[in-house]
């Protein structure tokens, strides 16, 4: 080939990506939305960070306490924490900002070592790797200050224990991507994951029940589970350690050794993906020629009229409809609705059982119920600030259809306001079946509350959804995006709605007024209302001028 | 058919930035007509459709859709329009009767007569046996037709269509075509886009063609044929091509119009 005289280097094809990424966010900045958005990722970062510094600290201290009062076997624990943030924050948290898809490089003559070194790369600047490498070097400082002679088996084996997580976490997503790359596997196991992540809400009842019946360990499956999770790769890492500090290096080594053929191993399953990658593999969804017809079942209407929905437009009640629909088969939407409700179960059952030593609960176990649903609510109230996160090419239908788009919203509020209404009664069950049915006086000001929070975060959402739409992808864990700006309003509204919130039952608690919580969260609701009304009448002219922004952010191809 | 004009539009002007994407079109379709948009890539095509179904707004200049300002009355103009947009408007996790049915509600029908067309059209379209699968489940080729369902279902005037024979196959268009030309023999107005030249030459009595943002040419293929003619005869650089029975296609017509520059063998040279 005329002017090629050789393929570039793994270290000059790294630093063309670097570049590329250079003017990918440099490009970004172009547009004022583009400015505001890197500013409020840069705040976020900054609240972010706290927490890792935080994290980072109190790790450290736990590891210089528990080397130098000779608890080294539970440094694996602390190991644990690191390894579960490092494959687990990948999984759950969205990422800001505009993202690359590394694969598109292919198309250039990339040789298979750089690829798989570009994905390390690409991995190891992931902001839970980040975090966690930050934490094991708090540890790995406290362990030679506690022990300076553990210096350099310290940084050893955290450099490798490392490696193992961040080859773990690039094999887990890459495999995953294939996994989900169909719909329906996609959907049992998004729901597999959920529930796995549900399971984690177990730790704190289990734990607390251990606590309190300290002679059932002996008989516990949580006995029949520690060696199994000895042999888990932070259980490895934490033998290692354990067996150095005691002295033990042959053991100690041995062990290492055994934390490296984890390692091993998953570089050698990560390679099989990226070597298929490689190779062209092409993930797209076989269509419908695949997919088996499902014949309709005795009595089953292939058409039927649509919901007749009264006191409510017809295009209002239309959409309602369709969120109905989409609520029902989008697993993302289906959990943001379930999941709140089994997290108050669980955090209901800890703290009940807190509350009976004396705790917050035990002062005022009343407010258990405003406090649930205060928790729901910042879950449930997400989806509120990105309406449109799943409509996708939808969206230009709503557009060119005739239809005024505060009927669009209205019906979607009016989805969100039915599931926010039939999450607070179950979370009334939830509380009265653990507690005791909460006092009337405190249910009636708590709806009052949900009604005002709920249009409030209505009238801000409706407007965030409309001018900073992020399309959403269920089976793209690490390709959901948010928008920063979204984020960070979304922060500080709830912060301020639920600080008033909290305000309002504490002041009336204090001076035992608790009946004028409900007036008073009615005079808020009633603003909110006032509110809401005036951002619905100025959505259809939002919506006009940001009509570029809704198809650019939601047709995009995935 | 109508007399009055189904499209108008003076001086329509989108920028997008410093880029001037489409300058100072007037334009005017009249009712009744199979009116193919054509022009090259970046020209101004999808730009231009999607500010004609509100999809866009203009920078400058009017839109006139039935003798209603789009600017003034967007939601009547709606109510009169069908709109097969780039991206094809569908909401993936919906069946195709729950998306026609809703498509009926939002254009204002009754859910008797909404549920009634969803049915019509499944079967025209020959989607009907697939009455439980979601959409994101369809091919490429019956998402289109579905698209186009939707887009029908209130008994457009004036349908708008952009590359609707896109990654279609034979079969496919074939049912397309065959509801595109029952429109138009019920007096509908059809405007589509297109890079299929062969397609446009077939289904269309209009045509306009627009360069880099401008509009270049515009009327009945015969009128564009005859001024080529009339300007070069046959065989000037029009015909760069053979041309059919002696008359100019509408690819020769296209590019003697929208020209492009000639390559010379030392460009490139470099190349295998």
């Amino acid at each position: 080939m005329a002017g090629v005289d050789a393929i570039p280097g793994t270290r000059e094809q790294i630093a063309l990506v670097a570049q590329l990424r250079w003017q990918l966010f440099s490009n970004s900045l172009r547009t004022l939305k583009g400015r505001l958005e890197a500013l409020s990722t840069v705040l976020v970062a900054l609240m972010m960070t706290g927490l890792v510094f935080g994290g980072g600290i109190l790790l450290g201290i736990a590891t210089y306490f528990l080397v130098t009062r000779n608890d080294w076997p539970w440094l694996a624990g602390l190991l644990w924490i690191v390894f579960l943030f490092w494959q687990l924050y990948p999984l759950t948290a969205a990422s800001v900002g505009a993202q690359f898809d590394f694969s598109n490089l292919l198309r250039f003559p990339l040789r298979l070592g750089s690829f798989v070194v570009l994905s390390l790369i690409y991995g190891l600047f992931d902001p839970g790797a980040v975090a966690s490498l930050f934490w094991l070097s708090c540890m790995w400082i406290a362990l030679g200050i506690a022990r300076p002679e553990m210096l350099a088996w310290g940084l050893l084996l955290f450099f490798v224990f490392a490696a193992m997580n961040l080859l773990l976490g690039r094999m887990i997503l890459l495999w995953t991507e294939k996994w989900l790359a169909r719909r329906r596997t996609r959907e049992v196991l998004g729901f597999i994951f959920i529930l796995g992540m549900l399971s984690f809400q177990f730790i704190g009842p289990v734990m607390n029940h251990l606590q309190h019946h300290p002679t059932r360990i002996q008989s516990s499956w949580v006995v029949t589970l520690l060696p199994v999770a000895r042999l888990l790769p932070p259980g490895v890492a934490g033998q290692s350690l354990t067996n150095a500090l005691g002295g033990n290096f042959v053991v100690a080594a041995l062990w290492f050794l055994f934390l490296s053929l984890y390692g091993a191993a998953f570089f050698v399953l990560l390679r099989t993906r990226l070597v298929a990658q490689y190779r062209g593999e092409n993930l797209s969804e076989a269509r419908a020629v695949a997919l088996p017809t499902r014949t309709l079942r005795a009595g089953e209407k292939a058409v039927s009229s649509s919901w007749n929905i009264p006191w409510v437009s017809g295009a209002s009640g239309t959409m309602f409809e369709k969120e109905v629909r989409y609520a029902f088969r989008s697993g993302p939407m289906l959990l943001n609705f379930v999941v709140p409700v089994i997290l108050v179960i669980f955090l209901g059952i800890t703290f009940h059982q807190q509350g009976r030593n004396g705790d917050f609960f035990a002062w005022t176990p009343d407010m258990a119920f405003p406090i649930a649903i205060a928790y729901t609510f910042l879950i449930q109230m997400n989806m509120v600030f990105n309406s449109f996160a799943f409509e996708a090419t939808g969206i230009q239908f709503l557009l060119v259809s005739p239809v005024r788009f505060r009927d669009v919203m209205a019906g979607k509020n009016l989805f969100q306001g039915v599931a926010a209404l039939i999450e607070a009664l179950a979370v009334w069950a939830v509380v009265a079946w653990i507690f005791s049915p909460p006092p009337l006086v405190i249910v009636t000001a708590t709806f009052a509350g949900l009604l005002y929070a709920t249009l409030a975060n209505f009238a801000v959402g409706n407007v965030l959804s409309v001018c900073y739409p992020r399309r959403l992808d269920f089976h793209a864990f690490r390709k959901k995006k948010l928008s920063g700006i979204t984020m960070l309003i979304g922060m500080v509204m709830q912060g301020v709605l639920i600080g008033l919130g909290a305000g309002v039952f504490l002041l009336t608690k204090h001076f035992d007024r608790l009946a004028l919580a409900t007036p008073i969260f009615l005079a808020f609701a009633a603003v909110a209302t006032t509110v809401y009304w005036f951002s619905l009448t100025k959505i259809d002219h939002l919506a006009l001028t940001h009509r570029e922004t809704l198809i650019t952010e939601l047709c995009r191809a995935e | 058919m109508w007399d009055e004009a189904a499209i108008v539009t003076e001086g329509l002007t989108r920028r997008f930035g410093g880029l001037v994407a489409v300058d100072q079109v007037n334009l005017r379709v009249d009712g009744g007509q199979f009116f193919g948009f054509l022009g090259p890539n970046g020209a101004g095509k999808s730009t231009m459709i999607k500010m004609l179904t509100g999809l866009l707004a203009a920078s400058a200049g009017t839109m006139r859709i039935l003798n209603i300002d789009l600017a003034d009355n967007p939601v009547e103009v709606k109510r009169q329009i069908g709109v097969v947009p780039e991206g094809l408007a569908l909401f993936g996790r919906l069946t195709g009767a729950e998306y026609l049915n809703f498509a009926g509600r939002m254009y204002g029908l009754d859910r008797q007569t909404a549920a009634q067309r969803t049915r019509e059209l499944l079967e025209f379209m020959q989607l009907a046996d697939r009455p439980k699968s979601l959409i994101t489940d369809y091919s490429h080729g019956m998402q289109k037709k579905l698209a186009m369902a939707a887009a029908v279902i209130h008994g457009p005037k004036i349908l708008f269509l952009d590359e609707p024979f896109e990654g279609v196959d034979a079969i496919a268009a074939g049912t397309l075509k065959s509801m595109l030309q029952r429109m138009i023999a019920r007096g509908a107005t059809i405007f589509l886009t297109s890079h299929v030249l062969e397609i446009v030459e077939r289904l269309c009595s209009h045509v306009a063609i627009i360069s880099r943002g401008k509009l270049v040419a515009q009327g009945s293929l015969e009128e564009l044929r005859a001024g080529i003619e009339a300007r070069q005869g046959i065989g000037g650089n029009a015909a760069a091509g053979a041309s059919v029975g002696g008359k100019l296609t509408l690819e020769q017509i296209f590019l003697d119009i929208v020209g492009g520059s000639r390559q010379t063998e030392q460009e490139l040279t470099w190349l295998a």
